[in-house]
């Protein structure tokens, strides 16, 4: 009796183990991706958690935050690894990666539309510039993401060295080209948030890059 | 004696107003600014026209050496290769025909005379321009937001004029659809 149970429970645990196994293999990873998860949460031992922290911080303690990702250290194979990792779409040509559909939840924010991401690699296959566009129909979801990043980066930079027009709301659904922008610029860093009223929509992008 | 002069240089001040009538034919032509109740060609002029043309070239510049091709595509770094074939013009007539293509949608002349010295004639077919470039939704979202908006604004252009007579155009689904996914 005993040793029937103890193999209905090995059976099980190497059912569970296969599982395991088979789930995390890239494509499949991808697939349940690809399929509703969007790499949040797919793993419950954390490999597909709702963070982007995949680079060191750079080696002279100075913050250039570029949502999650070292400019000049993450490098396209990371980015790579990373997309992989949430069933996102990434590709690589010709000195820059796109990924399309990124989920904001990966990139620290849980209201703001899906993301379109494109880096711009050096000689060394590492992260010299990032551009994100979010586009919604929502002006309130636009207004409130632009308000969090342009807070958080004075937080870590400092004030804006140039800025224009209001994020908002009232201000940006004004009329078609709308647009608030503010500018971090120092040292060797360089972040530009630019919130546009497109007509049919509002569109956030965001530039983190190495001058 | 003097309310009648009064009305008079009320109504002729009406009369001129109401009897504004746009020489161009282009597609906005007829969007009138609320700085000067003018098309936007008319208010601005030719130079101003050029000044954002230029701006649009120095902000795609800007952008091609700080991320290269990441955001922006196909439709300035094959500038010259001829292929695809809407890459044909060099940077000087890629900038001609895109003022000319300018002046005439806001209400200009059909053809211009541009800074090199030669002549472009404004009328074109978008589609035709951008076939073969494989341009995103999100790299025109992209090229409006951080090219063509700081284009019109640092040229001058103040915010009402962009929203209205500016805008239409460029926000307009069917001119989109003509650059997107071609």
């Amino acid at each position: 009796m005993m040793r029937k149970l103890a193999k209905y429970v090995a059976g099980a645990l190497g059912l569970v183990l296969a599982l395991g196994v088979v789930i995390h293999l890239p494509p499949v990873m991808h697939w349940l991706g690809a399929h509703g998860h969007h790499g949040a949460g797919v793993c419950p031992l954390g490999y597909g958690k709702t963070n982007v922290a995949i680079a060191a911080p750079p080696k002279d303690g100075v913050a250039r935050p570029a949502l999650g990702f070292s400019l000049g250290v993450t490098t396209s194979a990371e980015i790579e690894k990373w997309g992989l990792l949430h069933g996102i779409q990434c590709t690589e040509k010709r000195g820059s990666v796109t990924c399309e559909g990124v989920a904001s939840a990966l990139l620290g924010d849980v209201i703001a539309p899906p993301a379109s991401l494109s880096f711009s690699l050096d000689g060394a296959s590492k992260v010299r510039s990032l551009a994100v566009t979010r586009r919604g129909p929502e002006v309130t979801t636009i207004a409130a993401a632009f308000d969090r990043l342009s807070q958080e980066l004075s937080t870590v930079r400092g004030a804006p060295t140039k800025q224009s027009g209001s994020a908002a709301p009232s201000e940006l659904s004004r009329g078609a080209l709308r647009q608030a922008m503010v500018e971090y610029k120092r040292d060797d860093y360089r972040a530009v948030l630019r919130a546009t009223n497109m007509g049919d929509g509002f569109v956030l992008t965001e530039q983190y890059s190495l001058n | 004696m003097r309310a009648v002069l009064l009305s008079l240089v009320i109504f002729s001040g009406c009369a001129d107003e109401s009897a504004y009538k746009p020489a161009g034919t282009g597609p906005a032509a007829s969007l009138v600014c609320p700085s000067s109740g003018k098309n936007a060609y008319d208010t601005y002029g030719t130079t101003a026209f050029v000044t954002v043309n230029e701006a649009i070239f120095t902000n795609v510049t800007a952008e091609i050496n700080a991320h290269m091709t990441a955001n922006l595509g196909n439709s300035f770094s094959l500038v010259g290769g001829g292929v695809p074939t809407a890459t044909t013009d060099d940077i000087s007539g890629f900038k001609g025909n895109l003022g000319a293509f300018l002046i005439y949608v806001y209400g200009g002349p059909t053809s211009i005379t541009y800074t090199d010295g030669k002549m472009y004639n404004g009328v074109q077919d978008m589609k035709t321009a951008h076939t073969g470039l494989g341009i995103t939704s999100s790299q025109y979202d992209y090229f409006v937001a951080n090219i063509v908006v700081p284009a019109l604004t640092s040229s001058g252009v103040v915010m009402d004029d962009v929203s209205t007579c500016f805008a239409p155009p460029i926000t307009s689904a069917d001119f989109k659809a003509t650059i997107v996914g071609q």
